[in-house]
């Protein structure tokens, strides 16, 4: 992280070896974010996205803002809600769009349960190929208690 | 299906994830509660007329226990 004394500014900058992360951000005209990829060139502007880098290739999923990816002079922008992959040493893809969430159905939310198992219900999503859980103790899921995939 | 849940208020969310392997937002979230009673019920038996001791081959006893959950 880089203090600008002069602006006020902040920069700060993630390198990304290898694995999977959700990055939230609390952007202000004051505070820079730039995550580094290898090989893959970024321009973040967005506050939520992810991020997954394996050796073979890099997966980007943004949900708001917008994030630039190049590579190999090819350069795609992702808008809301849309992802890209990028195979090592390739262009990243065009810009896809992401599936809608599944609608949630049971326990409905205040329920009491009674007992310590509880089985989750949602409705299915046309070609998702798998769903991801997020069990948090806060409503803002800053205490994850589980994460299912 | 979630096991092993500690009594706690629980906070959840899901993500559909597509054929190249990139999620979508996620969903709304819902909540609930899990409230487990350990303690056992109590069972309080009181017989009818303070009889403690009879001889007849029928007689009717009022026994009182906490209320179901659910």
């Amino acid at each position: 992280m880089k203090i600008n004394l002069l602006n006020n500014k902040t920069e700060s900058a993630v390198k990304l070896e290898i694995g999977d992360t959700y990055y939230k951000l609390f952007k202000t005209p004051k505070k820079e974010f730039n995550l580094n990829i290898q090989e893959v060139k970024t321009k973040i502007n967005s506050e939520y996205f992810w991020v997954d880098k394996q050796e073979a290739q890099t997966e980007v999923a943004n949900f708001k803002g917008e994030i630039s990816l190049e590579e190999q002079g090819s350069e795609v922008t992702l808008k809301e809600n849309q992802g890209s992959t990028i195979a090592k040493g390739k262009a990243p893809n065009q810009p896809k769009n992401l599936l809608n969430p599944p609608v949630l159905i049971l326990p409905e939310s205040f329920s009491k349960i009674f007992e310590n198992t509880v089985t989750l219900n949602w409705s299915s999503v046309e070609n998702a190929s798998e769903y991801w859980i997020e069990v948090a103790n806060d409503s803002r899921f800053t205490s994850i208690f589980k994460f299912i995939k | 299906m979630l096991n092993q849940l500690p009594p706690n208020t629980y906070y959840w969310r899901i993500a559909s994830v597509d054929n190249f392997g990139l999620p979508g937002k996620f969903s709304n979230h819902f909540n609930f509660t899990i409230q487990l009673d350990t303690t056992l019920p109590f069972l309080e038996v009181s017989l009818v007329d303070e009889l403690n001791f009879s001889k007849e081959k029928e007689f009717s006893i009022n026994i009182h226990t906490e209320k179901m959950l659910n």
